[in-house]
This record gives structure tokens, sequence and C-alpha cells, in this order.
């Protein structure tokens, strides 16, 4: 009977030290279950909170701003809820008038780049190449370039008056000063030494042009393209708030009007939109085009 | 500056191996910069198929010298004639000078920096100049300096003496008659540059081009050439024929004694060989016998 109450309490001290090791597992030991799961889940766990945190922030704010909204702190005309927002882009979508209103301010913007960024290309790449041509015409172009391109609002509107031609040419102006300096520059700094090799390996001239000064400036070229995208939405913002019947800016001066700050904040959005597109569009091609390069591989 | 598809006087020696190489004459060449004269009096032949090396300190107009040879530079005075190889020649019985007009010698030069296009791949650059469709021979070089595997690559991916490697390839795709180097390896470490002077070494016998090295480096030109010319302040200094065995064992006595020679000459010593100012007219004999065993003065 001894025995067995000894071996009873035995039993009772072994159960009691297994317990304690699972609610207090001892480190020196293998790690637990928990712990190993921690273990190979942490680096997982810390690339996606590097990824997520930073939405974080905005996150927070579009709650707090969509809360307020709803409990009426902030009124509806001054900044409607982000589901208002949505909702208001949605009812454009279904109507057809957003698609309108983005493919004629995107026609706009990229018909004035085209324009204007094409004479951009070609004068740079003259005055880059030829030397008279940048003693005669480089200084001109420098001194016109300090014209600030919406000084001349007034002037466009006297010559062109209200119609697209006058934003085209506003937009114009704009982006060939960036090309214009950039393609110069680039073709002024191609190694002189590949130029010297190309020579003695025979290349003629156009082959020289085409293999070696043009693919040498590209990245400069490139570099005038950004900052051309860039502008081109500001001053498209602009040219299209003085007057438009169509177009992103049409969209936005018509709902003020009529107090829609809905519409208002949706053609905002749809703005900064654009231009991340076409930053992701000119990063995307800098990548393709210069692959070569150390920098982008 | 005249180009003579021949000499006026026949040419008195073929290349040791009857070689494809393009002999050179410079006659009284010069070249001045504004009113800085680099080169001067340069009165120089070249066999066909020979490898002479340029040696002298920088600045000395050796790289000058070079890039008139190169048609880069024009020079200010004086004149070179070309021989051309008789794989050109040959077969045109009619008539050197008519027949050889149309035909031109190729000549190519290797520059100190690689000055490959960043902008196309290995094998694109070896092809630069070539024809279309011909990527076939540029593959074939580049095997032959050994980066076949490396035809896809963009050069930013190859060390430095890999890149002079390409470089070599490029040059050589064109089968030139006339190799022209210019301190080619001048910015390769030690070991990659016994590599390079092995395989240059290697492809200029096997195709018996003409070759012309300018270096900073004595020890890579007594190694290298069949002849070292030293160039001082313009002129030609000294015209050392090194008459031995290939390849050449950089242990070899006799490539350190030329060696040490020429560099006490350099560095202004007095037990140093006698100055070159005795007669440029001596150059013209020398021209008939340059055969001479061991060192020869030429000047």
């Amino acid at each position: 009977m001894n025995h067995s109450l000894q071996q009873e309490l035995q039993g009772l001290s072994q159960l009691e030290s297994h317990l304690a090791e699972v609610f207090h597992p001892n480190p020196s030991r293998t790690p637990s279950l928990t712990a190993r799961f921690l273990l190979t889940a942490k680096p997982v766990l810390v690339s996606t909170g590097r990824t997520l945190l930073p939405w974080l922030l905005p996150l927070l704010m579009l709650v707090f701003w969509q809360f307020s909204a709803v409990q009426g702190w902030l009124s509806a005309r001054i900044l409607p809820a982000p589901s208002a927002v949505v909702e208001a882009a949605w009812r454009l979508t279904l109507s057809g008038e957003l698609w309108r209103h983005v493919s004629v301010s995107a026609g706009r913007a990229l018909l004035g780049l085209a324009v204007g960024g094409g004479l951009g290309l070609l004068l740079g790449l003259l005055t880059g190449s030829v030397r008279w041509a940048e003693t005669l015409l480089d200084s001109t172009v420098q001194m016109v370039r300090n014209i600030p391109a919406l000084a001349l609002i007034p002037l466009v509107i006297l010559w062109f008056g209200i119609e697209e031609s006058s934003k085209l040419f506003l937009i114009s102006v704009s982006v060939f000063f960036p090309i214009y300096i950039n393609t110069f520059h680039g073709i002024r700094n191609v190694d002189p030494g590949l130029i010297e090799m190309g020579r003695s390996y025979g290349l003629s001239s156009w082959a020289l042009y085409r293999q070696i000064i043009l693919p040498g400036a590209l990245s400069s070229i490139l570099v005038g393209l950004r900052f051309s995208l860039g502008l081109m939405w500001v001053i498209l913002i602009v040219a299209e708030s003085i007057s438009a019947q169509e177009g992103i800016g049409y969209m936005t001066m018509n709902a003020r009007e009529f107090l829609q700050t809905d519409v208002v904040l949706v053609g905002i959005l749809l703005y900064a939109l654009l231009g991340k597109l076409a930053d992701v569009f000119s990063k995307g091609l800098e990548r393709y085009c210069l692959r070569w390069h150390p920098a982008y591989a | 500056m005249t180009l003579a598809t021949h000499f006026t006087k026949p040419l008195s020696h073929q290349a040791p191996k009857g070689s494809s190489g393009l002999g050179l004459r410079l006659s009284g060449l010069g070249k001045s910069f504004g009113n800085r004269r680099v080169l001067q009096g340069i009165d120089l032949d070249i066999r066909a198929g020979e490898f002479v090396a340029i040696v002298g300190r920088s600045g000395c107009g050796k790289s000058t010298l070079l890039r008139l040879v190169a048609d880069i530079e024009t020079p200010s005075e004086g004149e070179f004639q070309q021989a051309l190889p008789t794989r050109l020649t040959a077969g045109s019985t009619a008539g050197l000078a008519a027949g050889a007009s149309a035909k031109k010698a190729e000549k190519r030069i290797m520059f100190q920096e690689s000055r490959l296009l960043p902008w196309r791949r290995v094998i694109d650059n070896v092809a630069l100049g070539l024809p279309l469709g011909q990527r076939e021979k540029a593959l074939e070089v580049l095997a032959q300096v050994g980066l076949a595997d490396r035809a896809n690559d963009w050069p930013a991916k190859l060390s430095g003496g890999q890149r002079q490697r390409v470089a070599l390839a490029r040059a050589l795709v064109h089968q030139p008659d006339l190799l022209l180097l210019d301190e080619p390896l001048g910015a390769l470490d030690a070991l990659t540059r016994i590599e390079m002077h092995s395989l240059i070494e290697s492809l200029w016998l096997s195709r018996g081009f003409t070759a012309l090295l300018v270096t900073h480096d004595v020890h890579e030109a007594v190694v290298l050439a069949d002849r070292v010319i030293l160039i001082e302040e313009g002129q030609i200094g000294l015209d050392v024929a090194i008459d031995l065995p290939r390849p050449r064992s950089t242990a070899d006595a006799r490539l350190a004694q030329i060696e040490k020679q020429i560099l006490d000459r350099v560095l202004g010593q007095p037990e140093a060989l006698a100055p070159a100012a005795t007669s440029h007219s001596a150059n013209e004999s020398n021209w008939l016998h340059t055969s001479a065993q061991g060192l020869r003065w030429a000047i």
C-alpha cells in the first residue's frame, strides 16, 4: 500500500515536470513547435511587413476621412467621403463621360508631346551634330527658353482664341525645351573616343550616327522625355482650366459650378493617375532602351 | 601625304613568313599641333609582317606616330608610303598602280581603352563594320580570343582584360594587313598582360599581319617585338632588332640585357647606348640589312 502511494506520487511529480516543460519550455533544448513556426515565419513576416507598412498611413487616413464624413464632421461640399468619390467615378464610367474626357485630355497631351517633343528632338539633333546650326540657333533657343510657357497664355488666347490650337500650342512649347536641351547635350557628350573608333573602323557617316551617336545620346534624350512628360500634364491642367468643352479640366470646372465636389476629386485623381502612368511608361522605356547600362540592368 | 600603292624602290625583303602584312615607309614624317612640334623627321621602314614596338616616355610622340599611320591624324610634314601585301597585289599583273588602287589595305587600331560600344552585345561589337550576315565570322574570331561563350553579354559585364580581348577580336575580324596597338594593355593587371602577350603573339604568328605596338613598357616591347624603336623628343632615338627565338622566355638573360640597355637609355643613364645623333641616312642602308643579329643601331 505504502509502496503504491509512493509510485503514485512519483507519477504525479513526473506529470508535473512534464506540464512545467509544456508551459515553460526550456530554451536550451530544441525549440518547441510554436517557436519553430515563429523562426521560419519571421523573414516572411518581415518582408510582407516591409511591403505593407508604407500603405498603413494612407489607409488610416482614408479610414479617418471616411469616418469623419460619415460622422458629419466634414461637409460633402468641402470634402465628400471616399466612398462618394468612388461612386461618382463609377457613375461617370457607366455614363461613358469619364472615358470621353480622359481620351480627349490624353489625346491633347500626346499630340502636344508629339509636336513639341518631335521638334525639340529634331532641332536638338541638328544643333548637337552640326556646328553652324548650333551657332545659328542655340542662343536664340536659350533666350526663348527663359519665357515661362504659362506667361504666354494671354498672347496665345489672342493668337489662337480659346480653341484646341491654343492648348496644343501651350503644351508643345513647354515640352519642346526639356527634350531639345537634353538631346543637344546627349549628342555633345557622346564619348569622342567611340566616334574616333567608329571612323577608323570605316563606318559611314550614317552608320556612325545610327550606331554610335544616337545610342550614345539616348539616355540623355530619355531624361528629357521624362521631364517633358511631367511638364505636359501640368500645362494640360492649366490649359484645360482656361476654357474647354471637353476633357478632364472641363469636367472638373463644370462640376465646380454645380458644387459636385466628388466629381472635382475624381478629376484630380485622374490627373494624378495619368501622371503616374506616364512616369511608369518612361521608366519602362528607359529600362528597355538602356538595358545594356549597369545602372538599369 | 601620298599613299603610293607600292614603294618607288622595290621591297628588298619579304616578310619572314611570306605573310600578308603591309609594308610601311615613313620619310621625314612630322606632326605639329599649333606651335608645338610633337614629331619631326621620322624615317622608318617597316617590313611586311614585322612586329615593331615603339617605346618612349609619355608625351614623346609615340602615340601620335601611331595615329598618323592609322590615318586618324594627318602629317604636318613628310609622308608615308604603304606597300600593299602580296595578297592584294598578286593577280593584278596589268599594273600595280591601276589594279591596286581599287583595293585598300586594311588597317585596324586597338586603343588603350577597349572602346567597345556599351549598347551592343559582345558579338555585335566584334561585327562592327562588317557586312550584314557575317556573324559566324565574328563568332569565329571571338572564339580565337577565347570568349565565344560571352558572345551575348553586354560589355559592361566583362572584366578589363576580357574587354581588350573583344577589342582585339573586333580589330582582327577585318583581317587587317596592319594592326596598330596603342598601349592596349596599359590598364591591365600583370597576369592578364602576360596572357594577352601570348595571345597577341600567337595570332600575329598565325596570321602574319604587320604589327605596330606603342607601349611604355619596355619589357612588353622586348618580349613581343622583332624590333624596338625608342622615340625621344619627337625623334627616333634607338632602333634595336631583337633576334631571339619565340616564344620568348622572360627569364632569358639576353632579353633582360636588351631590356636593361633600352631602359637605361630611356632613363638617361650615363652607361647607356650611344646617342643616336649620327646620321639619318644610315637608316636607308639598314633597311637593306635587317638581318643583322642581336642589337642593331639604326640611326
